[in-house]
């Protein structure tokens, strides 16, 4: 099918990109003036900071932006010049703190809390470390998404999590996490003066669901076109809209992001100049797509990360917005081979492009699952574009797509 | 005492041939004492240096992959291959990350031992306190079940006692190093210090004792007397590698050393009186100035001259405390990063007589 192509990126992922280094420059400036500024884990509580008009930051958004800006070398060597040998993707943003002038788009304000959590030893660690050098508070949550469930989840647990997800988190860590939840409202309130009440949580809930709803009509929208209408890449760097959920400004960026798919797709145009078969890719940008894409026409039209948005909806009672918030932030959503066939599936995808270290023996259960299910399916030992990757990326397509069958009808 | 450590499943494999049930732990927080008092065996699992450490994992009823620390992978490794039998059940506590995601990895194997979690809130409020202690009156209805009897008021009353007997044991145990002039060699020191979590209390502190009375009229040891911190010593080889290069390890603050269990539980209540024990003293300390504190405070109480602090590899838990315990310390420290978990001495020799010359110019 000959349909029209695009090479530019979308208006929405041009907005929502000079949106957030706008949004580091105000922030700093509203501090400056006295205000306050929260940095969080991610998703860890973000949503008590919004519903209390409170700037707040997650950390690996600030780290993946380091790493985009190719300072990882700068920043371990910072790090190691502190006494923390080694590479430390999770450290980068206290990192950039100990150097200013290498931190991006001019840096951060300092905080006036860090919320961080257990989930993790060193994220803890680096958490305090940080809160220490910069003079603020430090906030630690317990049972953290992805803590792990003690009782297995539903195959298809993704069409569980928005009305079923009280059953599917453990009920005791629940009601510590909630007063957990508590205690930090009430820490930040005493620390700002700011406050927060029922209906402000439940406002900004209400606007997480909505903007997440449209998130999942735009990616079906992607999902059904006949081609695919959106660059991976424009589709990953929209999803810094999601530091804007719960608010209005994070509805509008998703709502224009919806309509110009919508006309995109009503104007048969795709995102690739040539596009002969559609893969999955389970982490972010794929590396190596531009090599793959010009050797083969394969193109990445999705990944784990593209379908997210649509597992942040829960259903809550206005009267308690905080306990399916708190469940939220326990259990976000989870991984394995019948997800990736859900996607995959969804977005017509000749194959599924996975990173997962070597197995003992043979493949590992995932891949079989996934290649039962009909989706071959290459793994790949790391989330590289050298040429060994591209290479291993190649023959795959050679054997499996090239000459194993026509790629689907669309 | 060399026979214990050499012989480590010895005392398990002859409590279970006598009829005994053993439960294995991961992490000092998992109460010894309720696990005594429900008539069980308790049994610190230690990674095996020189076994088989696979470096990717087999396949299960779900894929596990690898963990990145080689000793969990040994611990998972060594249940696998059975080498751990006499182990009727496991605690997988929520002391670490690494040690609860063995509730997914071990469910994961062909044949999945049984097993309970032990959860823990890290944080130090009342919710805290509350959830912690329904974690500790859980565990003791999980033993109950697993021994197929009520646990009675004097059977708690007596283990109890049989730790803080084997606490106080310890602490004169460590006395005896930590003090000039030295009377332990610190290779042995950590051999009984693994070998004491593999026995009853009261055999642990009948073997101390012993110990204790020998080593008092003895010779004094001689070496840099040294801390060590960091990484959990699984075995003995770079505590002799410092021996060789003219040190002496007197007191330690990894895994196995004995912060946690010579402390006394308190009186009253014995259920409350554990759940107060570990609650106040977790595995993992938040926040990291009390952690630094308690390991300063107890550097601050030997006659240690340096503190070394030895990371294996993918260790990042100890690698982000190492530099603000060594700021906090009045003695100069040092780390050695990416250690590889090994009982291999040449390679570390070298690196330690390098250190050691070093400090003693």
């Amino acid at each position: 099918m000959n349909l029209p192509s695009i090479s530019s990126r979308l208006q929405a992922v041009e907005e929502v990109r000079a949106l957030q280094r706008d949004w580091v420059k105000r922030t700093r400036q509203s501090v400056a003036a006295g205000g306050p500024f929260a940095i969080c884990n991610g998703d860890e509580a973000e949503e008590l900071f919004i519903a209390m008009d409170i700037p707040v930051l997650a950390i690996n958004y600030w780290n993946y932006l380091i790493l985009a800006q190719r300072k990882q070398a700068r920043m371990n060597a910072i790090l190691q010049a502190e006494g923390y040998p080694g590479a430390h993707f999770f450290g980068f943003a206290l990192a950039a703190s100990l150097s200013p002038e290498d931190a991006p788009w001019g840096g951060l304000p300092t905080p006036t809390i860090i919320c961080g959590s257990s989930r993790n030893e060193m994220e803890t660690r680096v958490c305090e470390l940080w809160a220490a050098k910069l003079g603020c508070a430090n906030f630690t949550m317990d049972f953290s998404f992805p803590s792990p469930p003690f009782r297995p989840l539903p195959r298809e647990w993704w069409q569980h999590l928005e009305h079923n997800w009280e059953a599917m988190v453990d009920p005791a860590r629940l009601d510590y996490r909630i007063a957990q939840e508590r205690q930090l409202v009430a820490r930040v309130e005493a620390i700002t003066g700011r406050r927060l009440t029922v209906t402000r949580l439940a406002q900004v809930m209400a606007l997480i669901n909505e903007q997440m709803s449209i998130w999942t009509r735009a990616q079906q929208a992607i999902a059904a076109a006949p081609v695919c209408p959106v660059h991976i890449r424009d589709q990953i760097s929209i999803y810094q809209a999601m530091w804007h959920r719960g608010s209005p400004l994070g509805v509008d960026l998703i709502t224009r992001y919806e309509e110009e798919i919508r006309q995109r797709v009503d104007e048969g145009i795709g995102a690739y100049e040539n596009e002969r078969f559609r893969l999955y890719y389970s982490v972010q940008t794929p590396p190596w797509h531009d090599e793959i894409e010009t050797r083969y026409g394969a193109v990445t039209v999705c990944c784990s990360y593209t379908d997210i948005p649509g597992l942040y909806r829960r259903r809550f009672d206005p009267a308690d917005p905080l306990r399916a918030l708190a469940a939220r932030h326990m259990l976000l959503f989870d991984w394995g081979p019948y997800r990736i066939i859900d996607v995959a599936r969804r977005h017509r995808c000749d194959a599924a492009i996975v990173v997962e270290p070597a197995m003992a023996n043979g493949v590992s259960l995932q891949q079989q699952i996934v290649e039962a299910a009909g989706i071959p399916y290459l793994a790949i030992p790391r989330p590289a574009g050298d040429a060994e990757i591209c290479d291993r990326i190649g023959a795959f397509i050679e054997q499996r797509l090239l000459n194993g069958r026509e790629r689907h009808a669309v | 005492m060399t026979d214990h450590y050499l012989q480590r499943d010895a005392a398990a494999r002859t409590w279970k041939q006598a009829g005994g049930a053993v439960v294995g732990y991961f992490a000092d927080d998992v109460p010894v004492a309720l696990i005594e008092a429900a008539g069980f065996l308790p049994y610190r699992v230690a990674g095996d240096p020189a076994g088989d450490i696979p470096a990717a994992m087999a396949r299960g009823p779900i894929d596990v992959r690898a963990d990145r620390l080689a000793y969990v992978n040994s611990w998972v490794c060594q249940i696998a291959a059975g080498h751990l039998d006499f182990i009727d059940h496991f605690i997988i506590s929520n002391s670490r990350k690494h040690i609860l995601q063995l509730h997914e990895r071990l469910l994961a194997l062909k044949r999945p031992p049984s097993l309970c979690v032990l959860d823990r809130a890290m944080g130090d409020s009342f919710a805290a306190s509350e959830f912690n202690h329904r974690q500790i009156i859980q565990l003791g209805s999980r033993l109950e079940g697993w021994a197929g009897a009520p646990i009675t008021d004097s059977a708690m009353a007596a283990a109890v006692a049989r730790y803080n007997r084997r606490a106080s044991a310890l602490r004169r145990f460590a006395s005896l190093r930590e003090t000039m002039p030295a009377r332990l060699a610190g290779s042995l020191a950590l051999r009984t210090l693994i070998a004491i979590r593999r026995m009853r209390c009261d055999d642990a502190a009948a073997l101390l004792e012993s110990m204790i009375a020998s080593a008092a009229t003895g010779d004094a040891v001689p070496g840099l007397p040294l801390f060590i911190g960091g990484s959990a010593q699984d075995n003995d080889a770079i505590y002799r590698a410092i021996e060789q290069a003219g040190g002496n390890v007197i007191a330690e603050s990894h895994g196995w050393g004995p912060a946690l269990i010579e402390q006394d539980i308190g009186d009253g209540d014995p259920f409350a009186a554990i759940s107060a024990h570990y609650h106040h003293h977790p595995d993992f300390v938040v926040p990291l100035a009390e952690s630094v504190a308690k390991v300063k405070q107890r550097v601050s109480r030997t006659i240690a001259r340096r503190f070394l602090t030895c990371l294996y590899s993918a260790d990042e838990a100890p690698l982000w405390e190492a530099p603000s315990e060594h700021h906090a310390l009045d003695i100069p420290a040092t780390t050695l990063a990416d250690l590889p978990y090994t009982t291999e001495l040449p390679p570390l020799c070298d690196r330690f007589a390098t250190l050691m010359k070093d400090w003693q110019v």
